[in-house]
């Protein structure tokens, strides 16, 4: 365990339900950040585009849970009371967004690698499937079948 | 499971505007990346390719509890944590029997 200092919210977005473009940073938006490392701005800046397919929603973690920013009641409002953060946007909007824009601090050619649904594992199964009734022989079986060298990894976080 | 899948996850540093679409209006959150500006709340986009669980693509949101937590922790609210990520462990050793005890 470690001390953490940020209240984390994960949007995640549905397998299957998203596409995304991506475009080079204009230099129009880029103006909105004077301190960006050059180094960063010579490499190239994204602006990737991710639509939601109707049909479905993102999945978002880490929502609802208390929340306290006792020295700053701005950030203490924008979570708790859902207020305003700049504009109209407010904490809800944003995670209900059917398009989300972001500006990403990396090049087009990278991004399009990377944010790729093809190239994402499997959905994680522990090998066991469905039939849980007892019978020893199957299990025996199972057992022997799905046998790892490793442990699996914690499952909470 | 495919022994060519990679689990390398992907992180960078992104900017999320005030309005829904066209990176239009003021910033509302930016990674460390993008320098100081007036935001408080930091953002990353994510492919998370993590060992045993669901991988996913997703943009994370970082609000800050503020100086630390000491403030928080005065007011009674508590400080947060965060579980380090354990490395793969070898599978249990095994006696005669078919079980095993784990060496924790």
């Amino acid at each position: 365990m470690r001390q953490f200092d940020s209240h984390r919210i994960i949007i995640k977005f549905p397998r299957d339900g998203i596409f995304s473009t991506f475009d080079p940073a204009s230099s129009e938006v880029l103006s909105k950040f004077p301190n960006l490392a050059d180094s960063v701005r010579k490499k190239g800046l994204t602006a990737m585009s991710v639509h939601l397919r109707h049909d479905v929603s993102v999945k978002v973690d880490g929502f609802g849970i208390p929340f306290a920013n006792v020295g700053d009641p701005v950030v203490a409002g924008w979570v708790n009371e859902n207020k305003p953060i700049a504009g109209n946007a407010t904490l809800l909007s944003v995670l209900q967004r059917e398009r989300i824009d972001v500006l990403v601090a990396n090049p087009v050619f990278a991004i399009e690698k990377e944010w790729d649904e093809s190239r994402l594992p499997p959905p994680f199964d522990y090998g066991y499937g469905n039939e849980h009734s007892w019978k020893l022989g199957r299990y025996k079986k199972l057992l022997e079948e799905t046998k790892s060298k490793q442990q699996f990894l914690p499952a909470y976080r | 499971m495919n022994p060519s899948t990679k689990y390398t996850t992907f992180a960078k540093d992104c900017a999320i505007f005030a309005e829904e679409a066209g990176l239009s209006g003021p910033v509302i959150a930016a990674g460390k990346t993008f320098g100081a500006g007036p935001w408080k709340i930091s953002a990353r986009i994510v492919v998370s390719k993590a060992r045993d669980a669901d991988p996913w693509m997703g943009i994370q949101l970082d609000i800050p509890l503020g100086d630390n937590q000491e403030r928080n922790e005065q007011a009674g609210f508590g400080v947060r944590y965060i579980c380090k990520s354990s490395p793969s462990l070898p599978y249990p050793f095994c006696q005669r029997s078919d079980i095993c005890f784990s060496n924790k």
